[in-house]
């Protein structure tokens, strides 16, 4: 019924996929959110997510790294299979799935504490750590998102005083650092002006090299930008996967056509 | 206040102008909310000298030693107030020790672990109790756990702990079932309610993101709550008097009146001593005296 | 299901933490476990309050409490002084106290411009909700008994009073915050003068919230005793005027619940049946009203 064109001669890698979703069905108490939806998240490139407000393709990211877990009356059927375990299978420890599979959210938020023990919170969890060690992995973290050189000097300082855009490179930063195969990015740059959201996207294409990232946007050019695949979902459907070139240009669907067009959404 | 409207609506007729009505009118309406607000000043400046004055007159009559001396003696007329300063602060810390971490239990098991339904029932229970008054669950424990105490606990904790410095202390004394132990644990259980829907509401008003970004990097729930959760509503708790100058605190009023503002919780647990002697005027003044105290030491 | 046979060798990942997992879970589990037996030990207790009270009260309810005073021990008197003066007090000291605690919570959110004045009379109405009860008592007792050289149903309410505004204040301040800036401003753009705003407009927005407010400051000083004792003092007799002692539910615990006769003990008991239900209904109410108004919409 759903009739899902997938093309997979082009842009989807030979090897194993990172996290392979098999007829994931969702449901917000009697709200059929997610209907039988089948994607592959290939190993090391970004796939992108985009569709109308509701369209349930946040819901498909909580449904990853199991978040709806918190919530009653959320439950998910199917499978989404990650490094040989189907994640929603009961039993499954959800506390390692969430350390190997990072999360980034669409407001940044930072804990209450200082930003040295924002990076190192999640570390500390799965890791014994030296002092030596913890800092270092600190600094190398903050490296890696650029925000060491605006934050050496103030570790100790309150996360809250930094910017929107710091923030949220900071919340980059502190997923990065428990070592995650796999980031999902909940519209991360939403709430950011342009300037913080270029950085942003400069980070994704550099983190790429390391991790599977999978990101929701509303922002089609910047799913054009950023995403190798792009997937585009419709009332809880996965309408069409594709290339991001392919997506944009030549799209099979009508429904795709008219969203990317402008049409609607 | 609401005739007011209407009664100077019946000068409508009279007074043509409207923007002279209106200036008047504001006047006035400015007069009366001013004389309401001006009239807790005074209120409280009332209460304060009530304070000071009665203060001063036993420390005049007994000196300074009236804040160390355990004497209390109504027929020759010689009062310390150590007793009940000793008294009030090691039952006071007694109740803390029981009702925390009991109230911690209950906050942390309603917004994390309780089937919602259950959830919400025993939310609303927890805060209908923590509105009934004071000297119900006072003379429940003097029915109840006095008994029970003197009974069970005090014969057998003064056996094995009666020696052990400090804690014997709590149970010194025959065993009435009325020492400082049992006045703590009956203050405990009128303050558990209270107390525990207080965390409740702060610890609901979290941001879920928040929450759901420590989750996010696989911390387990008692991870969250000991530092995300706990962390958060210190600062908020520390933050929000300050903040109500500005905007008002996340859920101000609605829980937080519904826990029947015991006020500052300790305020429900002001004890009263069983046999009072208050028509000695010296003695009141004495009690008086002790009240700043009571009030410092919980400010 | 035809998948989960095609499912390859689970990876090494998922060891990952090793014992410090391990011990994760068990804190974890310790922790939960904690919370639940804390949780059944205060429902027990909490719940086994309002048994003994049910119970015990409602042994010596009948048709009797309503109607008779009290009286000497072993004359099966009622409680009927004691509810009226209860009402009484608490029915006036609601009368003085709304006005006051709203134009008050009036002042506190609609004139900022007193500046400092208004940081004072919050930061001092703040204080009033949390100054121990009976030094309100003891602030009435000099002030309107001493002068007067007897207690006094009317000294009594007062302090009630006095204990009721705080609560009234915090809660209209709260709710006339709530009101939406656009509201204000578009009755203002009418051409509405200042205090129509805030009467006609504003007021009724929050009247909701601030309904709720009341009916819980009632329920908070209906169950107060300490500061009755020193202005009402408690009176065995039917009396309804304020220039005399009254008697009230609170005292008549207070001052039956420590007595040697058994009837009299009956009596504190059925007392304190009847505050525990009437604050409990008063916070429903107030619970229901709110859901029902919400608040400042």
């Amino acid at each position: 019924m759903n009739k899902i064109i997938m093309d997979n001669s082009m842009g989807q890698n030979t090897a194993v996929p990172a996290l392979a979703i098999r007829d994931l069905d969702f449901w917000y108490g009697e709200n059929h959110a997610l209907k039988s939806i089948s994607l592959d998240f290939p190993t090391r490139q970004v796939t992108g997510m985009i569709g109308p407000s509701g369209c349930g393709k946040s819901t498909l990211l909580r449904c990853l790294n199991r978040m709806y877990d918190l919530y009653p009356g959320q439950r998910a059927t199917g499978e989404v299979v990650f490094d040989g375990r189907n994640i929603l299978a009961p039993g499954l420890d959800v506390n390692v799935l969430r350390s190997r599979i990072g999360m980034v959210f669409q407001k940044p938020t930072p804990f209450p504490m200082s930003i040295y023990d924002n990076i190192a919170f999640g570390v500390r969890l799965h890791e014994r750590l030296p002092r030596a060690d913890m800092d270092q992995r600190v600094e190398s973290v903050l490296r890696r998102v650029a925000l060491w050189p605006e934050v050496k000097d103030r570790l100790n300082a309150s996360a809250a005083a930094l910017s929107g855009g710091q923030q949220q490179r900071l919340c980059i930063a502190r997923t990065i650092a428990t070592r995650p195969e796999i980031i999902l990015l909940d519209e991360p740059t939403s709430a950011l002006d342009p300037i913080s959201t270029a950085r942003i996207e400069e980070l994704l294409d550099e983190l790429k090299q390391e991790f599977s990232i999978a990101i929701v946007t509303h922002n089609l050019q910047q799913a054009a930008r950023c995403a190798d695949r792009v997937a585009f979902f419709y009332m809880g459907e996965l309408v069409e996967v594709d290339t991001a070139d392919r997506m944009f240009t030549a799209p099979h669907a009508k429904r795709t056509q008219d969203y990317i067009t402008g049409r609607f959404g | 206040m609401m005739e007011l409207p209407s009664s100077l609506a019946a000068h409508d007729g009279a007074v043509s102008d409207k923007n002279t009505r209106g200036q008047w009118g504001d006047a006035l309406f400015g007069m009366v909310a001013r004389l309401a607000g001006w009239s807790l000043l005074a209120v409280m400046a009332g209460i304060i000298l009530v304070l000071v004055w009665g203060g001063r007159q036993a420390f005049l009559a007994f000196g300074p030693a009236f804040l160390t001396s355990t004497a209390w003696n109504p027929i020759s007329h010689h009062f310390g107030a150590a007793t009940s300063i000793f008294g009030t602060l090691v039952t006071t810390a007694v109740a803390l020790v029981f009702a925390v971490p009991f109230a911690f239990g209950v906050a942390f098991w309603l917004v994390e672990m309780a089937p919602p339904a259950l959830a919400r029932f025993i939310e609303t229970a927890v805060q209908l109790l923590a509105a009934v008054p004071s000297i119900i669950f006072g003379m429940w424990g003097f029915f109840i756990v006095v008994p029970f105490m003197a009974h069970h606990v005090e014969p057998a904790a003064t056996h094995y702990l009666g020696h052990v410095p400090g804690i014997g202390l709590l149970f010194r004394g025959a065993p009435y079932g009325t020492g400082l132990l049992t006045g703590g644990i009956i203050l405990a259980i009128m303050v558990t309610p209270f107390i525990c829907s207080v965390m409740t509401d702060v610890f609901v008003s979290i941001p879920a993101v928040l929450k759901e970004s420590a989750f996010g990097l696989g911390a387990t729930r008692w991870e969250v709550m000991r530092q995300v959760v706990l962390p958060w509503s210190w600062a908020a708790s520390c933050w929000a008097p300050a903040a109500h100058w500005g905007k008002p605190w996340p859920s101000p009023s609605s829980s937080a009146t519904a826990t029947g503002w015991g006020g500052c919780c300790l305020r429900r647990a002001t004890p009263l001593p069983r046999s009072s002697p208050w028509n000695f005027p010296k003695v009141r003044q004495a009690v008086s005296s002790c009240r700043p105290c009571w009030h410092w030491a919980r400010s | 299901m035809s998948v989960q046979k095609t499912l390859p060798e689970a990876g090494r990942g998922w060891q990952r933490g090793g014992a410090q997992a391990m011990r994760r879970r068990l804190v974890e589990r310790l922790v939960s476990m904690l919370c639940n037996i804390a949780t059944v030990i205060v429902l027990f207790v909490l719940f086994s309050i309002l048994w003994t009270l049910v119970t015990r009260g409602a042994a010596g309810l009948s048709l009797n409490t309503f109607l008779h005073s009290t009286g000497a021990p072993g004359s099966g008197g009622g409680l009927a002084n004691a509810i009226a003066g209860s009402c009484e007090q608490t029915g006036l000291a609601a009368l003085i106290g709304t006005p006051v605690g709203m134009m008050t919570g009036i002042y506190l959110s609609e004139f900022g411009q007193d500046g400092r004045v208004v940081q004072l009379v919050r930061f001092v109405s703040d204080m009033l909700l949390s100054v121990p009860s009976i030094l309100v008592g003891l602030f009435i007792y000099l002030i309107v008994v001493e002068p007067a050289g007897h207690f006094s149903g009317m000294a009594g309410t007062l302090s009630l009073a006095v204990l009721f505004i705080p609560i009234v204040v915090r809660t209209t301040e709260d709710m006339l915050r709530l009101v939406p800036r656009a509201m204000r401003e578009a009755a203002y753009a009418l051409g509405a003068p200042g205090w129509r705003v805030i009467l006609g407009v504003c007021l009724r927005a929050a009247r909701g919230g601030i309904m709720t407010g009341i009916l819980l400051a009632l329920a908070r000083i209906s169950g107060e005793t300490a500061p009755l004792l020193f202005t009402s003092l408690g009176n065995l007799n039917w009396s309804t005027s304020l220039g005399a002692p009254m008697a009230s539910l609170p005292v008549t615990i207070y001052q039956y619940a420590g007595s040697a006769y058994d009837d009299w003990v009956q009596m504190a008991w059925t007392s304190a049946l009847l505050i525990t239900v009437a604050v409990l209904a008063t916070n429903i109410l107030a619970r229901w009203w709110l859901t029902r108004n919400g608040s400042a919409q």
